[in-house]
């Protein structure tokens, strides 16, 4: 059984389209996801974006660009980018 | 009149003239051979302008020719095939010049029995011209001369008794010969670069009114018909456009330095949330809307109610137009920008050189390059929003200092002088684009070398190349390797000719690039369109041979290496972010100009080599290079 304190709570907003579906997750918005303490960012991505993993450009927590094997903490926003393109 | 007289599947083999000197109307068939050799688009345009024109002509004169061009999948009932382009010699650049547009008219046009129209001369009256199903007629526009483009639209619609009639049409900004006016189609839709709103103007010709109702045959309709059910069901997976439209990463653009600021002296905006595609859409989107048989209908459309009222029949802000008159002017007020994106519809002007101009000229002001007395009062510095927008008001009126900056920043700053040179951020006189080359060098490459001058539509986004989901299918164009986006190398100089060829070709075909195809997808539409076999070498070759002509007509024009320069801005590093302390190497840069010369079978000066031209099969065009002519 997974204990309270076993368990974070992030914001996250992705602008990658989610193939399986996260609960609350919609294109661009921030939604709460539940995660097991000392998960890293690289590993919630994989979580939010499961196949679509290869559109993931840069990644920010807080505002501030991160890199995937930061630990995430209670509370972080998170911010996944796809790939910068034209448009 | 025959419609079912084709020799080429997929079009309708079929070019229309217009000789406005001499009000006459003509219809060529060209022969199967001049579609496969240039298929559509822009590689429709060069050889025309190439031809058809001679050297040093004034772009704004009755010698210039303004081509408007389809693809062969323009028309064709999928996804992303809403497309056409438009070319003439550029009045802003004096170079090739050519830009594309979405949205219906040119579908219309496909299927009103014509792949292409060339204007010739210049009317003496204003008129219009009105395609319906294979016939064509000019009418006097006189009542619309003068007219914004949505009241000059729906003029034509009602005078015709037809509100299905597309047209595209200029504003008052072209009438007014602005260099950087533009083409919109259907009011919203802009074939924004290089002022071909301007040469329709210097024509006298106001729009081109489409009705049509057949659409060519296809050589297999059930391949473009399964292709089109499986974008419907699959485009919310591969791209995010379609909720908000461009400009929705603005906030990631900015962490990574793209985000073009205080007129490319940063590449990161603090106040970058409040300008973003999100922001416009929550607080003043109407709707989202799109362009012909696309289900992702990535346009929004916005109002906004005060202190500027904002008429939603323009259309909103993309993020070129978020960018640039939002955090390259400083302006964090998403009403100010909506409102700027409204004037440059209304009155016909591309808002990417608007907004760089304008940009400019802040900085030429906080710079004390221009007072308050050449302003004639407007506080035009970075982040005055109502500075922006009546400075803007003043270039459509072509009015007080508004009258300088309506020939685009370059020629502007040749007449403020004292080193204003140095921050008119432009290629060949068009306004870089909002892709930052400090980051995406091989785009920077791509501005300075590109014919047409800095176009965002045809060049390499490095980031999107540093890894990504279609690196497996690119290895069939021979791109296998991912290469950091700040290299500027011979590797990186390979990538913007091999991969740029790839990027020119949906300017050649008529398709968008924001519909998520796969490479394989785009082969097997232009296969199954035309009937044709057809290989990646042989779409690529062709894009080859249009850039190869393009080139041609600049050099014949007198363009030399000289005017292949990046801004030196990019030389410096952004300020802060991300980015600081990166720049634009200028000797990294100029090898990998040579490199890519090299590539393209170009010799050091830029000339086209006979080799490549045997090569590509358009030995013709050594006749405008002044080899001795050769007899066979
Ligand atoms: S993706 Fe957007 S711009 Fe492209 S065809 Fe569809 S609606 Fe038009």
């Amino acid at each position: 059984m997974i204990k309270n304190q076993d368990i974070i709570i992030v914001m996250v907003r992705s602008f990658i389209p989610s193939r399986e579906l996260v609960e609350g997750y919609e294109l661009g918005r921030p939604f709460k996801i539940e995660l097991p303490r000392g998960i890293t960012l690289g590993e919630l991505a994989q979580t939010v974006l499961s196949k679509n993993i290869d559109q993931l450009g840069i990644m920010a927590v807080n505002g501030e660009g991160a890199k995937k094997n930061l630990v995430l903490s209670p509370g972080d926003k998170v911010d996944l980018y796809a790939l910068l393109d034209g448009g | 009149m025959d419609m079912e007289n084709k020799t080429v599947v997929g079009y309708n083999g079929r070019i229309l003239r217009i000789n406005l000197n001499e009000r006459k109307i003509s219809v060529e068939e060209p022969p199967t051979d001049y579609y496969q050799r240039y298929l559509g688009g822009r590689g429709f345009i060069a050889p025309t302008l190439l031809q058809e024109m001679s050297a040093k002509m004034d772009p704004l004169g009755p010698d210039n020719k303004l081509v408007f061009a389809l693809g062969p999948l323009t028309g064709m009932p999928f996804p992303g095939s809403g497309r056409n382009s438009v070319g003439a010699k550029s009045p802003l650049t004096f170079a090739f010049g050519e830009a594309e547009a979405g949205g219906f008219w040119g579908a219309e046009l496909k299927r009103a029995g014509f792949d292409a129209i060339i204007v010739s001369g210049n009317s003496n009256t204003p008129v219009f011209l009105w395609i319906k199903d294979g016939q064509a007629e000019l009418r006097d526009a006189s009542h619309i001369w003068g007219t914004e483009v949505a009241p000059a639209h729906l003029a034509i619609q009602k005078e015709l008794g037809d509100k299905h009639i597309r047209t595209a049409i200029i504003g008052p900004a072209g009438e007014k010969l602005i260099r950087f006016a533009c083409i919109l189609n259907d009011i919203t839709h802009a074939a924004g670069r290089t002022g071909m709103g301007a040469v329709m103007g210097s024509k006298k010709l106001k729009a081109i009114a489409v009705r049509g109702r057949n659409t060519p045959q296809m050589a297999d309709q059930k391949i473009i018909a399964d292709l089109g059910r499986w974008m419907a069901q699959n485009f919310k997976e591969k791209a995010a456009v379609w909720k908000y439209g461009t400009g929705h990463m603005m906030e990631g653009y900015s962490l990574a330095g793209n985000l073009p600021t205080f007129n490319f002296q940063d590449g990161g905006f603090a106040a970058v949330e409040k300008i973003t595609a999100q922001a416009v859409c929550d607080q003043f989107r109407v709707e989202m809307y799109g362009c012909y048989a696309c289900p992702i209908r990535c346009k929004k459309r916005v109002t906004v109610g005060s202190p500027y009222f904002v008429d939603p029949i323009y259309g909103g802000p993309e993020y070129e137009t978020l960018a640039s008159f939002g955090s390259n002017c400083g302006i964090s007020d998403p009403k100010a920008i909506c409102k700027a994106h409204e004037i440059c519809n209304r009155n016909g002007i591309d808002t990417i050189s608007a907004g760089a101009t304008i940009s400019f000229a802040m900085e030429c002001f906080e710079k004390g390059l221009l007072n308050i007395k050449d302003t004639d009062g407007i506080e035009l510095r970075f982040g005055n929003g109502e500075a922006m927008l009546k400075m803007l008001e003043q270039i459509v009126q072509k009015q007080g200092l508004g009258a300088l900056l309506s020939e685009g920043s370059r020629l502007a700053a040749k007449q403020i002088g004292r080193g204003s040179e140095e921050l008119a951020i432009n290629v060949k006189g068009l306004e870089v684009p909002m892709h930052d080359p400090r980051l995406k060098q091989g785009m920077g490459l791509h501005y300075s070398v590109h014919p047409a001058g800095a176009d965002h539509c045809s060049g390499v986004h490095d980031t999107l190349l540093e890894k990504g989901p279609q690196f497996e299918e690119w290895a069939a164009i021979d791109v296998n390797e991912s290469i950091p986006s700040i290299e500027l190398s011979p590797r990186k100089a390979r990538l913007v000719y091999q991969f740029g060829l790839w990027r020119h070709l949906p300017n050649y075909l008529g398709l968008c690039v924001l519909v998520p195809y796969s490479s394989k997808q785009i082969l097997n539409a232009v296969e199954a369109v035309t009937g044709w076999p057809m290989s990646y070498w042989r779409l690529m070759k062709t894009v080859e041979r249009g850039i190869t002509l393009a080139k041609i007509f600049n050099v014949r024009e007198g363009f030399t290496p000289a005017e292949d320069a990046l801004p030196r801005r990019f030389g410096v590093s952004q300020r802060g972010g991300n980015l600081k302390g990166v720049t634009v190497d200028p000797g990294k840069l100029s090898e990998a100009q040579k490199l890519y010369f090299q590539m393209m079978g170009w010799d050091e000066q830029g000339i086209p080599t006979r080799a490549r031209l045997v090569e590509l099969d358009i030995t013709w065009a050594l006749a405008y290079l002044n080899f001795p002519p050769k007899k066979t």
